[in-house]
């Protein structure tokens, strides 16, 4: 999946848009899909999802597989959210017992799971407008004009680069367990998953440490200068778009304030 | 003869092991040459390349490069580091940031130059090594022989006068070393000077035009080509086999060879053995 990620930030149609002015108005709608009406939140979630795959040509599954994975996070939560023990003091309009099992669903928590999750799309549309057409690099520097602290920038940077070299060691090694016959059984697959997440932990280290020489050898000073934000311009079809959108939707909201 | 190079007694073993991993080590790569440091695994050619850079220090002996001992305080280090370079077996180990062009500008953003400049030379070695079209892709999406050029490029872009490689053509296919041994060609032809440490003895004879042969931790021979590879006994010592070109060579009756330079590719191991049918 991130290797997906990774790719469809690099080639997709709004690459070449100055990254400032992405982060800013996925920004923007991230706080108005916060704090506006839950229609305008539904509203901000399709509007988003059509930013990505109409305008910056992400195909529409693999934006469906992102959002469908992270809002698994959102379903776990859920009997959480729903669900209340034991057995209603009185049974009455709004208050669905379930059948067997000492729990019941109110109205007011079927309603409060509903407000989350448009907000949640919403919110996450947002969030993935940035990872989807964005490339990381230049998201580095947007953060480093925005004053990021340079010791969270460099982790960052060291983090995107371990993950992929993990993932490449790790897979390395499931086939090649593969090819040797693997386990059988459930305990011996534990087993030889517990005897992989030691000889990764291994792997993981001795790639620090001969990161760090790398880093010695080329002059590593204790600070990783990045490169400086290079300016983009913005086509005016966009700009004028994204402006009117948020006019709208602050229209919408006063609207539905007032009446 | 000057010498860029020059490792004097170096004795260095890695904490907790018993045998020194280099053994009294003196050895020196004359200024301007291309040489290979050959030896079988474990010789201690990696070592030597470590120390040269300054990243190991010996416990014992001296390291000269480019006839200034080698010290080992922040301030030297960071010169040292901008007149020697050296370039991993692994490439994950010094690609450090996300695309060619930021990773090779790494270390000249590290010493406060101006971006004009640091612009002028990312983009001359992105066209020397023929990385200028894969510039702006993710490092991790680069195959192994495209990494191991950036990762030459970004020691390049310094412009040391001191360039070390180890195992440079390992895991490459024929066409990816082709191109990396041009690029060094190029580098070689502007005045640097290359050591190379490796155990491809066809490489290191068509490439190298001085060798240096390390067994167990320190220098078993060093000289021309033709000197070493005409004594087999010193590689047959070190672990070491013949190159196929020398091996041949040598295996003709030596009343037809007396005299004559063994050829150092095929087109001359042609040309040679046409001489000798004729004559």
């Amino acid at each position: 999946m991130i290797r997906r990620i990774d790719v469809l930030s690099g080639s997709n149609a709004l690459r070449a848009i100055s990254p400032m002015w992405k982060s800013l108005f996925a920004a923007v709608m991230f706080i108005l899909s916060y704090a506006l009406h839950p229609v305008l939140q539904a509203a901000i979630a399709v509007w988003m999802m059509v930013w990505c795959t109409a305008y910056a040509r992400i195909p529409l599954r693999a934006y469906g597989l992102l959002s469908g994975t992270a809002l698994l996070f959102y379903l776990l939560g859920m009997p959480a959210l729903l669900l209340e023990p034991g057995h209603p003091a009185a049974a009455g309009a709004g208050i669905y017992e379930l059948p067997v099992l000492p729990l019941y669903v109110t109205a007011a928590g079927l309603e409060r799971a509903g407000l989350l999750l448009v907000r949640v799309t919403a919110c996450l549309s947002c969030f993935l407008f940035i990872i989807l057409t964005i490339p990381f690099s230049e998201l580095l520097q947007v953060l480093r004009r925005l004053r990021m602290p340079q010791i969270v920038l460099e982790l960052m940077l060291i983090m995107y680069r371990f993950l992929f070299i993990l993932s490449d060691t790790a897979h390395g090694m499931l086939l090649a367990r593969r090819l040797r016959g693997g386990k059988r059984g459930f305990r011996d697959k534990l087993g030889e998953t517990a005897a992989m997440a030691g000889v990764l932990f291994a792997g993981t280290m001795h790639r620090y440490h001969g990161l760090s020489q790398g880093l010695m050898t080329r002059g590593y000073t204790g600070d990783i200068v990045l490169p400086p934000y290079q300016p983009r311009p913005v086509p005016r079809r966009y700009t004028i778009q994204a402006y009117a959108g948020i006019v709208l939707l602050l229209l919408a909201q006063w609207w539905i304030i007032r009446y | 003869m000057e010498y860029s190079l020059a490792f004097d007694g170096v004795v260095f073993r890695y904490p907790d092991t018993v045998k020194p991993a280099l053994q009294g080590l003196s050895c020196a790569v004359p200024k301007g040459s291309r040489t290979a440091v050959l030896g079988h695994n474990g010789s201690g050619k990696s070592t030597l390349l470590l120390q040269a850079v300054g990243v190991l220090r010996p416990q014992q002996g001296s390291i000269m490069v480019s006839g200034r001992q080698l010290g080992y305080n922040r301030k030297e280090l960071a010169d040292l580091r901008r007149r020697a370079g050296l370039v991993f077996q692994d490439p994950e180990q010094q690609l450090i940031l996300s695309t060619p062009q930021d990773d090779i500008s790494f270390g000249l953003r590290g010493t406060g130059m101006e971006e004009p400049e640091i612009l002028r030379r990312c983009g001359k070695v992105l066209e020397l090594l023929n990385l200028a079209e894969i510039k702006d892709k993710p490092v991790h999406q680069l195959s192994l022989g495209q990494k191991k050029r950036t990762a030459l490029a970004g020691v390049l872009a310094m412009e040391p006068e001191l360039i070390l490689l180890d195992e440079p053509t390992s895991y490459l296919d024929p066409q990816s070393e082709a191109q990396l041994l041009s690029g060094l060609e190029r580098i070689h032809a502007a005045g640097a000077t290359i050591v190379m440490a490796t155990h491809d003895m066809n490489l290191a004879y068509r490439w190298a035009d001085w060798i240096i042969v390390l067994d167990r931790g320190s220098c078993r021979a060093a000289g021309t080509p033709e000197e070493i590879f005409a004594g087999h006994a010193v590689l047959r010592d070190a672990g070491l086999g013949l190159p196929l070109l020398a091996e041949l060579w040598y295996s003709l009756p030596g009343q037809l060879t007396r005299g004559q330079q063994a050829p150092r590719n095929a087109a001359d191991f042609k040309s040679a053995l046409a001489r000798l049918l004729g004559s």
